[in-house]
């Protein structure tokens, strides 16, 4: 092998092993600080469509110009139960119970975000 | 319009259509985005890496964009679009800096090609959602960017490897 073609092995290398690092490093932080969600935040196309304690039991249509998505809230873990999207990667996702987490339906626009405030009772 | 050689003309238009069939194939993978949102293996990088080393910038886009606009009309939505083009412009810029740089093989050429891709991404719906808590994404997706760099890497070299000895 070159030398040319060895450094450029060892170079390979130490990106992939920085990256790896970051992202290990990364996820430590994100776990150290995360905190218990207390509000579930919907928002379309960026506008806020809805405030809800994450601490319920209830079940959410939201219609979007887009489609359709259906949140299940239950456990103090929010889900989305079904969608009518393309890829359905936001019913795939896993219930999410931590402040910064979120699901997103990116096809329709829709975020459901996870917030360590107090829902201020805009939908109750 | 330019005077494209057959052959080359011939070649692109394959290149396009192993790109697509690549991302047909990934999306009947099992799911791996139950728990990763958004991770994909990029194979179709594959193609725009091969073009990029065996020809150029300029063919490489045009792999990426023909690529893009088939993928969009015919298995996408304007998000696709809007989230591909961002991740692909990203991908390509870094991905042809790097190879006239020379400091990386294929294999890190398309790390950082995949990782910038995702990246491109997340920042696009940052800006467009306004909201910064998908950052918790980005652990998931330098990681799963590298392995599958790695793999389309090592893909791309074997192919461009045994194209040469076929000429």
């Amino acid at each position: 092998m070159t030398d040319r073609k060895k450094r450029r092995m060892r170079n390979d290398i130490v990106l992939a092993f920085s990256l790896v690092a970051v992202s290990l490093a990364l996820m430590l932080v994100l776990l150290l600080t995360r905190q218990s969600g207390k509000s579930v935040t919907v928002t379309l196309n960026g506008e806020t469509y809805a405030v809800y304690a994450l601490d319920s039991d209830r079940r959410v249509t939201i219609e979007s110009e887009n489609g359709q998505n259906t949140l299940v809230f239950s456990d103090g873990r929010v889900y989305m139960e079904s969608a009518d999207c393309k890829d359905r990667l936001c019913v795939r996702h896993a219930p999410i119970a931590y402040g910064g987490e979120s699901i997103v339906c990116l096809p329709h626009g829709l975020i459901v975000r996870i917030t360590s405030d107090d829902a201020p009772d805009i939908t109750g | 319009m330019m005077k494209l050689p057959t052959k080359k003309l011939t070649l692109l238009a394959l290149l396009i259509a192993f790109s697509l069939i690549l991302s047909y194939l990934e999306s009947l993978l099992p799911p791996l985005s139950a728990f990763f949102p958004g991770v994909k293996l990029g194979l179709a990088n594959i193609a725009i890496l091969f073009a990029l080393y065996h020809y150029g910038v300029k063919e490489a886009a045009t792999v990426s964009f023909i690529r893009l606009m088939l993928a969009t009309f015919l298995f996408g939505s304007v998000t696709t679009w809007i989230y591909g083009a961002a991740g692909a412009f990203i991908s390509l810029s870094a991905m042809a800096v790097l190879r006239r740089l020379s400091c990386f093989s294929t294999v890190g050429v398309s790390i950082a090609g995949g990782v910038l891709h995702n990246l491109g991404q997340i920042a696009v719906a940052v800006l467009l959602y306004e909201t910064a808590s998908l950052v918790y994404y980005l652990p998931v997706l330098l990681f799963a960017g590298v392995l599958s760099g790695i793999a389309v890497g090592v893909a791309a070299a074997l192919c461009l490897r045994y194209f040469e000895k076929v000429k």
